[in-house]
Parts: structure tokens; sequence; C-alpha cells
């Protein structure tokens, strides 16, 4: 158990002498998104969640209509029904994949949102309005334009790859000569940070996922691993050992500085931040086995062991609303996927049989992991589940985008 | 061969090698197989030369911190044997054992007189989740690197490394040819509050 004493020499580097630019821009994929943010209001709609998609003019106006009501379809909090039988009315234009949008209310003189999505796909533009629609009408963020960050080792060497939340368009980011690991991406998609084999020894690395630059944040002796994005996309909580045994650090992106936030004699690993950006929960083996512990990073309290009621917790990841947590456990000799009420509940095995680290989606409904070297996705509201992505070498270490 | 033999061997290994055999000897079995065995073990070959050659002023030497499964080493610590200096750690285990300090103690004079660098290299079982993997390997690496410290060796010499149980492929080179190139990391400065 971490004592108190030592938390409070907090150890920093100027780890700004160690960034180095790096020029690995061929290997990561750029991705270009809508112009315009997903909408910042929501309206209070808990008990109408009907659209009705009527005309959209231009040269691939109606495929663009087409292709939204598909990517909607799915959501079952929000009906697809005639216009003239639906609360939310949408209409637009669409000319070469470009799309704008204008999304109403019946009875309502005020224009919920008029927009244009000018990607150069139109499947990317697709996308994003169907998020700015789910958000804009039930309040939760819509899924179809996140991603999925995960390892395989389809290439013969562990790397860093990506794919659609629906498990479409898997890509291959990097193409380290020893191996990539560990992958974490920014809430906005515009950065991911790795923990990089590229020197043979493991270092975190940052890439501008618009640019495809790269640069290395610690190459500290030791570890660098388990790296994962403040709420607020300013800091990265991450396990470094160069201080001596492996501890949590908390990196600011803007100084480079790094603190440490745990004294254990343990083993601190995969540090998840809560939702409200103060707390951290991850695993580390104190006595015989890995357990899960919180640690309020803006205070001077010592870490605290949360009982899950399982001997050995592993990947620990808060859910969006930081109700739940989801980890890894061991069960009856193998690993599961398990999630718990948090701090206190009655805990619910999600996945048996060798399944292994969980990622929330940003609504909070869906929960991925790794099972057999394939990518699963589970839905929380209906208890079903399906494959992502499969025949990709062995996959493991995925991460939702959030 | 248990799953974790294979997937060793498999990391370990030069893939490339057996896609450019030549195509006579798909018809010859025999040939075939030495040459994939040679070619699956090169890796260990290279490390096992490079670990049992006569130390050189520059040189380093390595320990290895490697996992046990079920009670059996590892195919790379039984490819080591003697020639490099293994330690095997069961289940979730990180704290050294009477026999593990005994074994470092009994190469303790040796490594003092050469003043040397040490370079601990620790993996972890596959069986277990891999960010987890990696920091217990790093602190298997660090109980090794501590123990020596107590018995006297000079610190700035030792270095750890965890390779969890990512086993990332040293194809081209070996692993101190890559720890002697490494670019040494500039020390800690200044503190910061927290965040």
């Amino acid at each position: 158990m971490p004592n108190n004493s030592l938390r409070h020499h907090s150890l920093a580097i100027a780890l700004c002498l160690l960034l180095s630019a790096t020029s690995g821009h061929a290997e990561v994929i750029s991705w270009v998104r809508g112009l315009f943010a997903p909408a910042k209001k929501s309206l209070d709609v808990s008990n109408v969640t009907t659209l009705g998609i009527g005309t959209f003019t231009g040269a691939t106006g109606e495929s663009a209509a087409q292709a939204t009501r598909q990517q909607l379809r799915p959501n079952k909090n929000l009906k697809l029904l005639p216009v003239v039988q639906a609360r939310f009315h949408l209409n637009g234009s669409s000319n070469s994949g470009r799309i704008t949008a204008i999304l109403t209310e019946r009875g309502q003189p005020k224009t919920i949102f008029e927009r244009t999505y000018a990607a150069p796909g139109m499947e990317e533009n697709v996308k994003a309005l169907a998020d700015d629609l789910i958000f804009a009408i039930t309040g939760r963020p819509g899924l179809a334009s996140t991603r999925i960050v995960f390892v395989s080792d389809a290439t013969g060497t562990k790397q860093i790859y990506l794919c659609d939340a629906d498990g479409e368009n898997p890509q291959q980011v990097t193409n380290n000569r020893y191996g990539a690991v560990s992958p974490a991406l920014a809430s906005d998609d515009s950065m991911l940070a790795y923990t990089s084999y590229a020197s043979g020894f493991p270092a975190l690395v940052m890439v501008d996922m618009a640019s495809g630059s790269e640069r290395q944040m610690a190459n500290t002796p030791g570890v660098n691993t388990g790296a994962t994005f403040s709420p607020d996309g300013k800091h990265l909580a991450l396990t470094m050992s160069f201080v001596g045994n492996p501890e949590i650090f908390v990196l600011n992106l803007a100084s480079s500085h790094a603190t440490c936030i745990t004294d254990t004699p343990g083993a601190p690993c995969s540090p998840s931040w809560h939702p409200d950006g103060q707390q951290l929960i991850y695993a580390s083996h104190e006595d015989s086995s890995p357990l899960l512990y919180t640690i309020d990073i803006t205070a001077e309290a010592p870490a605290r062991l949360w009982d899950t009621g399982y001997s050995f917790c592993a990947d620990p990841e808060w859910s969006p609303d930081g109700k739940q947590v989801a980890f890894t456990a061991r069960t009856a000799g193998s690993m599961a996927v398990i999630i718990k009420p948090y701090p206190f509940g009655k805990s619910s095995l999600i996945q048996g049989s060798g399944a292994q680290h969980p990622t929330w989606s940003p609504d909070g409904r869906q929960l991925a992991y790794a099972h057999k070297g394939e990518l699963w996705v589970h839905d929380l509201d209906t208890g079903t589940r399906r494959c992502l992505v499969r025949g990709l070498g062995h996959i493991s270490e995925p991460k939702w985008m959030r | 061969m248990s799953d974790e033999f294979r997937n060793q061997m498999t990391s370990l290994s030069k893939p490339q090698h057996e896609q450019s055999s030549p195509s006579w000897l798909k018809h010859n079995w025999r040939c075939l197989g030495c040459v994939a065995l040679i070619a699956r073990h090169s890796s260990l070959i290279i490390l096992c030369l490079l670990s049992s050659c006569a130390v050189t002023p520059s040189s380093t030497r390595i320990i290895y911190a490697l996992p046990m499964q079920d009670g059996i080493a590892t195919p790379l610590g039984r490819a080591l044997g003697n020639a490099a200096e293994t330690l095997h750690f069961t289940h979730d285990r990180y704290t050294l054992t009477k026999a593990q300090q005994q074994t470092l103690q009994s190469h303790l004079a040796a490594w003092e007189s050469a003043a040397h660098p040490l370079l601990i290299v620790a993996t972890a079982s596959r069986k277990l989740p891999p960010d987890y993997a990696r920091v217990l390997a790093e602190r298997r690496a660090k109980s090794v690197r501590q123990a020596l410290i107590e018995a006297g060796m000079n610190p700035a010499l030792l270095h750890t490394t965890s390779l969890g149980n990512d086993a990332p492929t040293f194809a081209d080179g070996d692993i101190i040819a890559i720890f002697q190139n490494e670019p040494k990391p500039t020390p800690p400065a200044s503190p910061e509050p927290k965040p």
C-alpha cells in the first residue's frame, strides 16, 4: 500500500530535453474530419426520440440521406419515422459528398443546427452528421465517427492499428522495427500515445494524427507504458521506472514535466482517469497478485485499495459517467472481463474464457475487449456481443477513443 | 509443444527466413526442418554466443529475469542454459529467493572485478495482461538490480529493461548492441507541483 510520505515528494523531470521530433510521417494515417465540431448543447428530450429525414437536394443528396438513415438505424434511442410523424426533422443538400444539414423541431421556429460537413469522403461526413444528430437529440455522444485503437501481431511484430467503431476500415498505424504496444487515443482523436520499441527499449511516443508527426515524450531508463489521456487531454498518466521501482506518473503535455503520484514497492500499472480528471484507478501488485487502487491526484491522501471481490485484477477503466469500472479478472484459472459499480455494487461477468482488456464506448453503452486474439464488443443494453475484427493476427490491448 | 513454447519461439525467430527457403528444399523435408530449426533459433544462438563470449573492456553482460511456466523454465531460459545468468520467477512473484540471491553472489566477484555494465533483461508470462506483464517484468529486473547494489555493486553499472510479454524480435542485431547504441536519457530536473 502506498504510504503518504513519499507522495509529498513530487518527483518531476524536465523531459523537454528528451523531446525529439521524428520523421515517421508515413507511418501515420492522417484523418480529416468535418469542418465543424459537435454540438456543445443538447436538448432535454428524454421522452422524445423520433427523427424524420426529409428531402436532401443536390447530386448526391439522395445517397447522403440514405446513408444517414443507415448510420442512425442501429441507435435504439433514436427512432426513425416519416417526417410527418417525427418530432425532429432533418433536411439538407449534398454535392460531391459534401453535406449541408438542417435540424429542426416540429412547432419550434428556431433551427437546432445548420452545419456543413466537408471532409473528402461522404462516409466520413455521414458519420460526423450522425454523431451530431444523436448528441443534439439524445444528449449522448454518437459512436459513428469514434475509433478503436488496438495492438496486432499480423505483420509478425506487434504494431498499432485503428478501426472504426463498427470494426470497419482497420488500418496499421505504426511500423516500428521492434514493435509498438500500449496505445491510447485522445478524446478528440487528435493525438495517439503508445509505447514504442523502435530503439529496442520501451519509450513513450506521441503522434499528431492530423500531420502524422511523431515525437518521443519519455525515453527514460526502464519501462514507459500504460499511457492514457486525461479527460481534458492535457495530461497523460503512465507507468515509468527511472526513479527506482515502477510508479504511476502524470505527465503534463504542455510542459513535458512528469509528477510521481504513487509510492509503492509493487508493480503499479494501467492507470485510468475518472471523468472528473482528479482521480485515477490502477492495478498494482503489492503482495501476491495485482489488485485495484484509486488515488486522488489533487489531494495528499494515499491510494486506497478497492475491493472488487477478485484476487487478480488488471486493466481497469472507469466508465464515461464514472459510475462503473470495467476490468480484467482471473476467474477459474482464466481471464475474464468484469464490470462493477463504483464504489459499491455487485460485479457482473461480461465475458470469461480468456477475455481481456475492456474499454468503454464514449456513450457507456458498449464494452470492447480482446478475446482469443479477436476484437469483440458487448452491448450492455441488450447483453449481446459481436466480433468487430478477426483474422488480423492476434489482437490485444484495445482502447476506445474518448 | 505448449503455446508458451510456440509463441516464444515464433517471436524470437525470423519469419522471413522460412519464407525465403530455396524451392528445391520444399521437397526435402529433412533439410527444410534443419534450416527452419536454425532459422527459428538463430536469435537464441546469437544471444547464447554473445553471453558466453569473453568479456572485453567495452562489453556488457546480461542477466535474464524470466518467467517459469508451471515450474518449467521457458524456452529462452533453457536455450540460454549456463551461457547467461538467468533467474526464473514463478507466477506473479518479483522478490528474489535465497537460491537466486546465492546465484547472484556466485557471480558477484567476477562482475565487480570486470567493472563492466550489467543489463538486466526481464520478461513475463504470455498468459498475463500485457501492460501488467511489462511492469511486473520491470519490477523483477529492479529486484535483481537492488540485490546487486546491496551486495556492493556500483549502481551506475546496473541497467534494467522490461520486454513484458511483447517479445520484440531482435532480428538484425542483439540486445547488447541495441543497449550500447541507445542514447542515454537526461537526468531528472526541477520538481513540479501536482497537476
